[in-house]
């Protein structure tokens, strides 16, 4: 039996050591978390602004609606997107918004895709993989929808000038005579 | 304490990592003009013919055709209206023109008008439908507002037997 002086004292060295071992945890966690939050993924948006010519729509026989759809060009948007470091089975969703710019009108629908895979740098990315919006999405002002994933490979690696085309129905002479313009606003989430 | 407000730092600087988002955005626009195209179908004239009694001390049968129909288009700024006006090229002595659209029926949408009733048309616009905002009312026969045109006579001791062509002008305004 140990006295019981030494025995508090060595509870006390003990505690002492917890105590250390407990904010080295928290300083190393700390260090890696706010590091990988500097290090996240990126979206760039290239391409350009897409306006439907003045007047898209001509009638030619009073009592008819303005009629069809409107397509901008297969790569009107090009996003470019990194993963700065392994991030092996890490997915990313691309999700999109529209976010009216001064004034939009409910009833024009605007539907995106994804016209192809972009090219990927470094070349060969293990694990690398993107999927789905290659069919129209309808995009809304109320909340964010996705449109297509990627995973991330084995390494570092950026998808570049992933090529997105546009398209707006629901055209009408019902439609007050204005210009509108929305924000297509892309969001890439882990 | 202390452990405990360490935790809640590391579980933000989690849900900092987890959640992190880029964003970035193009804009996309679309520009409508003003429109304004009115016809009548079918086309082609109309007789009106007045048919004698065959009782004496009876009026004349008064003719009308109800064969016409107004189409229309229609784009206008938020809160701007149109009307459609009537008249006619000529006044008949002793006889009135007049006509009524009634209420759109057939194809369609948007803010279509409102008929004011029965018209008799003179040599001056006459509001024959008013509220068209932005609207269609469907090409042809059986869309839109049907028209509905007659003579009556105003004045027997101006009547006399004649053929006369009076051209219908029907015109699509903003208010």
């Amino acid at each position: 039996m140990l006295p019981l002086h030494i025995l508090l004292s060595q509870i006390k060295a003990m505690k002492k050591l917890m105590k250390n071992i407990a904010v080295r945890f928290f300083i190393v966690s700390a260090l890696v978390l706010c590091g990988k939050a500097n290090r996240a993924q990126s979206l760039t948006v290239n391409g350009s602004d897409w306006i439907v010519s003045k007047n898209p729509v001509t009638i030619t026989e009073a009592g008819l609606d303005y009629t069809g759809s409107y397509e901008s060009t297969t790569d009107q948007i090009k996003l470019t997107i990194s993963f700065p470091d392994l991030s092996f089975n890490a997915s990313a969703n691309v999700n999109a918004q529209l976010i009216q710019d001064p004034l939009w009108h409910n009833s024009l629908s605007v539907k995106i895709k994804r016209t192809g895979g972009g090219t990927i740098t470094p070349g060969a990315c293990v694990f690398c993989s993107i999927s789905g919006g290659t069919s129209y999405v309808t995009i809304n002002t109320v909340s964010n929808v996705k449109i297509f994933s990627l995973t991330g490979g084995l390494a570092a690696h950026t998808y570049h000038n992933i090529p997105i085309q546009i398209n707006i129905t629901g055209v009408s002479v019902a439609i007050p005579v204005a210009n509108y313009k929305a924000k297509i606003v892309f969001t890439l989430m882990d | 304490m202390k452990y405990k407000s360490y935790i809640i730092f590391l579980l933000f600087l989690l849900f900092l990592e987890k959640n992190s988002a880029a964003q970035n955005s193009k804009n996309v626009s679309i520009s409508f003009s003003s429109l304004a195209l009115l016809d009548i179908a079918p086309t082609g004239s109309i007789n009106l013919n007045f048919t004698a009694p065959t009782e004496a001390g009876n009026p004349l049968i008064n003719p009308s055709n109800n064969t016409k129909w107004i189409n229309y288009s229609s784009a206008v700024t938020v809160g701007q209206t149109r009307s459609v006006t009537a008249s006619i090229s000529a006044t008949i002595p002793g006889v009135d023109v007049k006509i009524q659209a009634a209420a759109f029926t057939g194809a369609g949408g948007g803010a279509r008008g409102i008929t004011t009733g029965l018209k008799t048309l003179s040599t001056s616009p006459n509001v024959i439908i008013n509220g068209i905002g932005g609207a269609f009312t469907g090409n042809g026969a059986n869309n839109g507002h049907q028209l509905t045109i007659s003579l009556v006579p105003n004045n027997y001791t101006l009547l006399a037997a004649q053929n006369t062509n009076v051209t219908i002008t029907y015109t699509i305004i903003s208010n």
